[in-house]
């Protein structure tokens, strides 16, 4: 009798024979069924703020206990996480660390919210399914960092649970997807989307990587895109690039190229968008009525906070974002 | 009966039943960690039969 499956996760669809695993390097055909080779096994277990992740409009200030496990759905040359995510469960570091035991951690470090993050969180998907529905008993937010390479049914499976998503936006073409990461765009779009109608807190990050992605005119497209579809109270964070993994014979992005991404992202009527990895870069929030500096911050750390009820303090404002 | 057994029979007869018992131990191996190793894992969501 055939023993063959189809992966139904991500938008790879891989067709697993028996003792075959997926591209994520996390998910096997034993016998005619899909087992996960990760469950309640992480190789990264960490207390970070939460704008470590970055989220600039959800509970500032507060920490996040992270997770993940080795895997990932894609293959960005430029990961900056490639050590775990390109990696098999075989050659990590793991920790047994049982859902119940990930939200009693959370807790006893005073964590508001568990994010599952470093890698790919799809790929440990039940593992996080499991920990996000005893959280939320619990009280505990669950946020995630993902690439969105993830089809519709189990994220808005997920999306039950989901208070907050951090979601890459690599680029705005799918010759780069294809070319840089082994994926496509379209699936990333449609999670987008998905997200914003099930109501997750969303936020979206673009590293910019020079030659590459940073053609003013796809930034242009791409955030006339996140005005159009998602709305203009989405945060953007554009990161600058420094050579990693398979992409260290590209420069450091230059700081002027950020600078023009973000100038092209607020003239495409994006209000919250943000500069990470640079100098002196813009990290604090502004009312976009009045322009007064709202949240001020220092690296990771929160100097001021004029947020009040989900307003601006001195014209009253509403500021789009998850403030308690 | 009586059976004439040449040394080379002998080796014969002992190599046949030492691979034998080499196999039968690998598929017992197999077989037995497959469900010791599906035991230990989470089923995954999300797949089907193909």
């Amino acid at each position: 009798m055939a023993k063959r499956v189809q992966c139904e996760l991500c938008p790879t669809e891989c067709v697993l024979e028996d003792y075959q695993v997926g591209g994520c390097r996390t998910r096997i055909n034993r016998g005619g069924a899909l087992y996960s080779l990760v469950y309640g096994k992480p190789c990264a277990v960490a207390v970070d703020p939460i704008e470590k992740k970055p989220f600039f409009h959800f509970l500032p200030g507060s920490r996040a206990f992270s997770i993940a496990t080795a895997g990932c759905v894609l293959s960005c040359k430029f990961c900056q996480n490639w050590q775990i995510s390109q990696a098999s469960p075989e050659e990590t570091d793991n920790r047994n660390l049982p859902p119940e035991d990930v939200v009693r951690q959370a807790v006893f470090y005073n964590c508001r919210s568990i994010t599952y993050t470093y890698t790919e969180p799809a790929v440990f998907f039940e593992y996080m399914l499991d920990t996000a529905k005893i959280a939320a008993q619990l009280r505990l937010k669950n946020t995630m960092h993902s690439c969105g390479y993830i089809k519709e049914t189990p994220l808005r499976e997920i999306s039950k649970y989901l208070d907050a998503a951090d979601i890459d936006l690599k680029a705005f073409t799918e010759d780069f997807y294809s070319r840089i990461c082994g994926g496509r765009l379209r699936p990333v779009l449609d999670a987008l989307v998905v997200l914003r109608e099930r109501g997750v807190w969303l936020e979206i990050t673009n590293l910019v990587i020079p030659t590459l992605n940073d053609d003013i005119r796809r930034i242009k497209e791409m955030c006339g895109w996140i005005v159009k579809n998602l709305g203009p109270d989405v945060p953007l964070h554009f990161s600058r690039f420094f050579p990693n993994y398979r992409l260290k014979d590209l420069p450091p992005t230059p700081l002027e190229t950020i600078r023009d991404a973000r100038k092209t992202a607020l003239d495409a009527g994006l209000r919250y968008v943000y500069t990470g990895n640079v100098p002196d870069g813009a990290e604090n929030t502004n009312c976009p009525k009045c322009g007064k500096t709202l949240v001020a911050r220092e690296g990771f750390s929160i100097r001021q906070n004029d947020i009040s009820g989900g307003r601006c303090r001195h014209c009253g404002t509403a500021i789009a974002g998850i403030w308690t | 009966m009586t059976i004439n057994m040449t040394p080379i029979m002998n080796r014969r007869i002992f190599l046949r039943f030492f691979i034998a018992g080499g196999i039968l131990s690998v598929l017992g191996r197999r077989f037995s960690s497959s469900g010791k190793k599906t035991d230990n894992m989470k089923q995954a969501l999300f797949w089907r039969k193909v």
